[in-house]
């Protein structure tokens, strides 16, 4: 070896001597061992970061949420089932693909890849690097522009949509979670994590994505977005429906009523009722958001056409004929419900909104009514208008949501039935369809078990959604409907 | 023998009585009506456009046996004949003599009940397109009205011209006196010709055919004068005097710079519109965008744009593309069809495609604005070669068939960063206009380009509507990348048949 070598060779290794030793016992002084990455996430020296994201590791160890998971998998659940919460999400929750959608190597099958998306959305930009992909393939709190070569940040968001996206980032209650007792309501809010234990709650969260919402700096979260250019670009369009989403999710938890800890039973259609109430609330806060983005943001759009029912526009020109069912429906007044012909009708959110061909909520009971209102009018909806409606309708929304949730299960069940089981003849509107069968389906699952018969029907209805065959959507709709 | 004929054209052209909002019309007390003189020579006047202050009157003025109501589909004197459905049926006749009946039928009588217009055929909003709208007594307002597009809505209005229009002293007139003194359009001027089509056909300030009338079921406008000009349900009741392929290059030439000046001016007016909150007005008004940007398949993922380069930001319907695609080209070419032409500039047009077919929807305010700029641009474009179609008019160079049908080829096609050869455009009506641009290259050419045959007739296939089993769409539902490459395909060889190597660049200068 050359003296030059050796010279930064013995240079090298004092200087990490010097380092182990002032990590060991020079507790006054760490900031010379500490990693870069490590450093600009605990600093962050832009914007508040109330609580830390600790990573997956923190959370994984076998004798904390990492043990065996054959029986969580096969959905069998027990006061042990925390012990394999991480690895079931890890071996079967499709939120642990998400940030793998964004590279060149997604880990579910996509129609359009993030490549083919970013070529259009962001000419030369990759999806890992843009801060609005990465704000809902992620945790959200690490989609920040000063993170973006964060090495530390970069390892924690190929963990994707982890445990802390939801449950919140750690760094306030790793350490004093495992002895909480009571009430936990204050201590959640105190340290970070996320109630996801209300229901009303639990919703919002999945809701931040699978709808969007605005940025909260006192969360550390960015604005979530999935707006008309992202679909243009690709993006599949969200669909959500809380109470099915979270059945289909490979569940990780014991259902457990708090603070008592006695293991409840959720009823499908109040997790339902909720999910659709939080999911109007979201959009209300988005669409606020939006409005006050527009104002002083060259690039939000507006208005924003993914506010919109997409087949408002997205429908195929007929010349019209009278033996095409479907050619002319749209301009009927049930359709229409005051709306000028040609506008495109703001998003449906049934039944919280009125949706065509479904008889209730009425249009005067419908606390979304002002808001669609305004955004179907002419010459075109305000910002300046919308943005204090929105915020006011969201406000109201999330009043009855959280008084909904304080609701007993039998008594929404018994509200529910009336706007399932109501209403004439169906239009073809494929999404008053959809969050009907989304409604029915979630009815009958609180009523008990399918018989043979119903479970059919579903079904029927399924493959028919599936075939883009309205006759058979709307036949099995109806069935379904009068065994109410 | 030229001059004969030049006489008969003329007097053929007088077919008529007229249009334009008559509200300040004379009363009928005979006092002689006023002559408008009050604009200076030096100013612009583009024949037709506005109002007139003179009545229109019924056909039964033109019709008569000595006239123009010969009987004799096809021939001089027998215009009225030619140009009446009921009278002569056979063959296609003109459709603008069924322009007012249409609105009688159960699509129109819907479509007004949904728009809450009362009856279509009494609703001034149908009239001011369907028919010749008059303020005169009832009978006779019922007279002109049931004619659908007569003879004032094209010639102008006949109160002042009809009894001096076949007088020798007639001919002695400037076409700048004939409209501005006597109401007469003079529709030889293919640029008077072409503003007059365009006025319903794309529409203006004061007729709007927007996307509340598509809704309720109005079909479609679109307006491409030197293709529109040779539809085979149209029936002509005049003989061209101007023999092709020049008639047919400054047609398209011409017709470009009306579409595009009718279309801007009505933008203008719905921008009025929306900063007025009038109730009628929308914005950003649909109408005004593409309508397959919207009004497609969703869901297929990567197709679409994976042979084209993307003109516009994402996600965004591109403003009036079919009258905006070939009007630079339009530009380039005017000087050679018209020798003598400074091509324009058109910046102020460009600024407003920009601000249209930009990343959000601009305010009406803005828009307004720079309409007015761009409005001014076509406007004194438009007036030169409304000039230069007055005054003598030199052969089109030979060659500039092939010169256009190349630029309007290589206008569909762009080459992407890796040398690709995409399609400039995949909007539907982009590509129409290109290929419309090409067809009118070959038909200038009386059809006599066999190679140029099979690439039109595939591109003509591509876009074509496809049909159903209960009839057709009104849209290119089924338009896939295949088509698209199809298009694509075509577009290349035709460019590279008509290839420069034979013909000077450009042709200007």
């Amino acid at each position: 070896m050359n003296p030059i070598g050796k010279i930064i060779l013995l240079a090298l290794m004092g200087f990490f001597a010097t380092g182990l030793f002032l990590s060991l016992y020079g507790k006054s002084q760490p900031v010379t061992v500490v990693l870069p990455a490590a450093k600009s996430l605990r600093d962050a020296p832009v914007g508040p970061m109330p609580h830390q994201p600790v990573g997956m590791a923190g959370c994984l160890g076998a004798a904390c949420h990492g043990g065996p998971a054959e029986r969580t998998l096969a959905r069998q659940f027990d006061e042990h089932t925390w012990q394999s919460s991480g690895s079931c999400w890890a071996a079967a929750d499709p939120h642990s693909t998400a940030y793998s959608l964004l590279t060149d190597q997604p880990l579910r099958p996509v129609r359009v890849t993030a490549q083919q998306i970013m070529e259009r959305y962001a000419p030369g930009k990759k999806a890992t690097e843009e801060v609005r992909c990465l704000a809902c393939h992620t945790n959200p709190t690490l989609a920040r522009p000063e993170f973006l070569r964060d090495a530390q940040a970069d390892l924690f968001r190929r963990e994707g949509v982890g445990c802390e996206a939801c449950h919140g980032n750690a760094s306030g209650w790793i350490n004093s979670h495992t002895t909480w007792n009571g009430d936990r309501s204050q201590v959640y809010a105190q340290t970070g994590m996320t109630p996801l234990f209300d229901l009303g709650e639990r919703a919002m969260t999945c809701l931040g994505c699978h709808v969007g919402a605005p940025a909260e700096a006192d969360r550390g979260l960015p604005v979530r977005d999935m707006n008309h250019d992202m679909i243009a670009a690709g993006h599949p369009r969200l669909n959500f429906d809380f109470a099915e989403y979270l059945r289909r999710l490979p569940r990780h938890w014991h259902e457990k009523d708090r603070p008592t800890n006695a293991p409840r039973i959720l009823n499908p259609a109040k997790v339902w009722y909720v999910g659709r109430y939080a999911h109007a609330e979201a959009a209300c806060r988005l669409l606020a958001d939006r409005a006050q983005r527009s104002a002083d943001d060259p690039q939000t759009p507006w208005p924003e056409f993914a506010e919109f029912d997409c087949a408002s526009c997205h429908h195929h020109l007929h010349i019209s004929d009278r033996t095409e069912r479907s050619s002319d429906w749209r301009k009927s007044e049930q359709y229409l419900a005051g709306r000028r012909l040609g506008a495109p009708r703001w998003q449906l959110l049934w039944p919280v909104g009125t949706a065509p061909g479904l008889a209730l909520p009425q249009p005067g009971e419908s606390p979304l009514a002002a808001v669609a209102q305004i955004m179907e009018t002419a010459p075109r909806p305000r910002a300046s208008v919308v943005h204090p409606m929105a915020i006011q309708a969201a406000q109201l929304l999330r009043n009855r949501r959280i008084a909904l949730v304080a609701t007993p299960d039998t008594d929404v069940q018994r509200t529910v039935q009336p706007y399932l089981a109501s209403g004439g003849k169906l239009l073809p509107d494929w999404d008053s369809a959809q969050q009907l069968y989304y409604g029915l389906a979630a009815f009958d699952r609180a009523e008990g078990d399918y018989s043979e018969q119903l479970l059919k029907t579903y079904q029927s209805a399924l493959a028919a959604f599936r075939n883009n065959d309205w006759n058979e959507v709307e036949k099995a709709l109806e069935a379904i409907r009068k065994s109410k | 023998m030229r001059t004969l004929l030049l006489v008969a054209v003329i007097v053929g052209s007088c077919t008529v009585a007229g249009v334009f909002n008559p509200a300040r019309s004379q009363p009928g007390d005979g006092s002689s009506p006023r002559l408008t003189q009050s604009v200076p020579s030096s100013s612009p006047v583009l024949y037709g456009l506005g109002e007139s202050p003179f009545a229109p009157r019924p056909s039964t003025s033109c019709a008569a046996a000595s006239c123009h109501g010969g009987g004799q589909v096809g021939k001089v004197g027998s215009e009225h004949s030619s140009w009446a459905a009921e009278v002569f049926p056979s063959g296609p006749s003109d459709p603008h003599s069924r322009a007012y009946q249409v609105l009688f039928n159960p699509v129109s009588v819907e479509m007004a009940k949904k728009l809450n217009l009362g009856e279509a055929h009494r609703a001034e909003r149908c009239l001011k397109c369907h028919a010749v709208l008059t303020h005169e007594e009832p009978d006779v307002r019922a007279a002109i009205l049931a004619e659908g597009v007569g003879c004032s809505a094209c010639h102008g209005p006949a109160e002042k011209w009809l009894s001096v229009h076949y007088l020798p002293e007639w001919q002695t007139l400037s076409s700048r006196d004939k409209w501005l003194k006597y109401g007469f359009i003079p529709t030889k001027n293919l640029v008077a010709r072409t503003l007059n089509c365009a006025s319903c056909h794309m529409g203006d300030s004061s007729r709007d055919v927007n996307h509340d009338l598509y809704a309720a079921g109005h079909p479609r406008i679109t307006f491409e004068a030197a293709r529109l000009h040779y539809h085979p349900d149209y029936r002509h009741h005049w003989t061209e005097k101007t023999p092709q392929p020049d008639f047919e290059i400054r047609l398209w030439i011409v017709g470009q710079a009306a579409a595009l000046r009718a279309a801007t001016d009505l933008l203008r007016a719905r921008a009025e519109r929306a900063l007025a909150h009038t109730p009628e007005s929308a914005w950003p008004e649909f109408a005004g965008y593409s309508c397959y940007a919207c009004h497609q398949r969703v869901g297929e993922g990567a197709v679409r744009n994976s042979v084209s380069a993307m003109p516009r930001p994402l996600g965004v319907a591109g403003w009036e593309v079919l009258a905006n695609t070939g009007v630079a080209i339009a530009a380039q070419y005017c000087s050679t069809a018209y020798p003598g032409l400074t091509p324009p500039t058109l910046t102020e047009v460009q600024r407003l495609r920009k601000l249209m077919d930009g990343p959000r929807p601009p305010s009406p305010a803005t828009v307004r604005q720079q309409a007015t700029k761009a409005l001014g641009e076509l406007d004194a474009w438009l007036a030169e070669l409304q000039t230069a179609e007055d005054g003598k008019r030199q052969p089109v160079p030979s060659g500039t068939t092939e010169q256009l049908l190349h630029a309007l080829a290589n206008n569909a096609l762009t080459r992407s960063a890796g040398g690709e050869t995409l399609l400039a455009d995949h909007d539907w009506d982009a590509l129409t206009a290109n290929y419309l641009g090409c067809a009118a290259m070959y038909h200038a050419r009386g059809g006599r380009m066999p190679s140029w045959q099979k690439p039109l007739d595939s591109l003509r296939e591509q876009l074509r509507f496809p049909a159903l089993t209960s009839g057709q769409w009104n849209s290119p539902a089924d338009f896939t990348v295949q088509k698209l490459n199809t298009l694509r395909e075509n577009f290349i060889l035709l460019r590279n048949m008509s290839a420069p190597s034979a013909t000077p660049e450009g042709g200007k200068k």
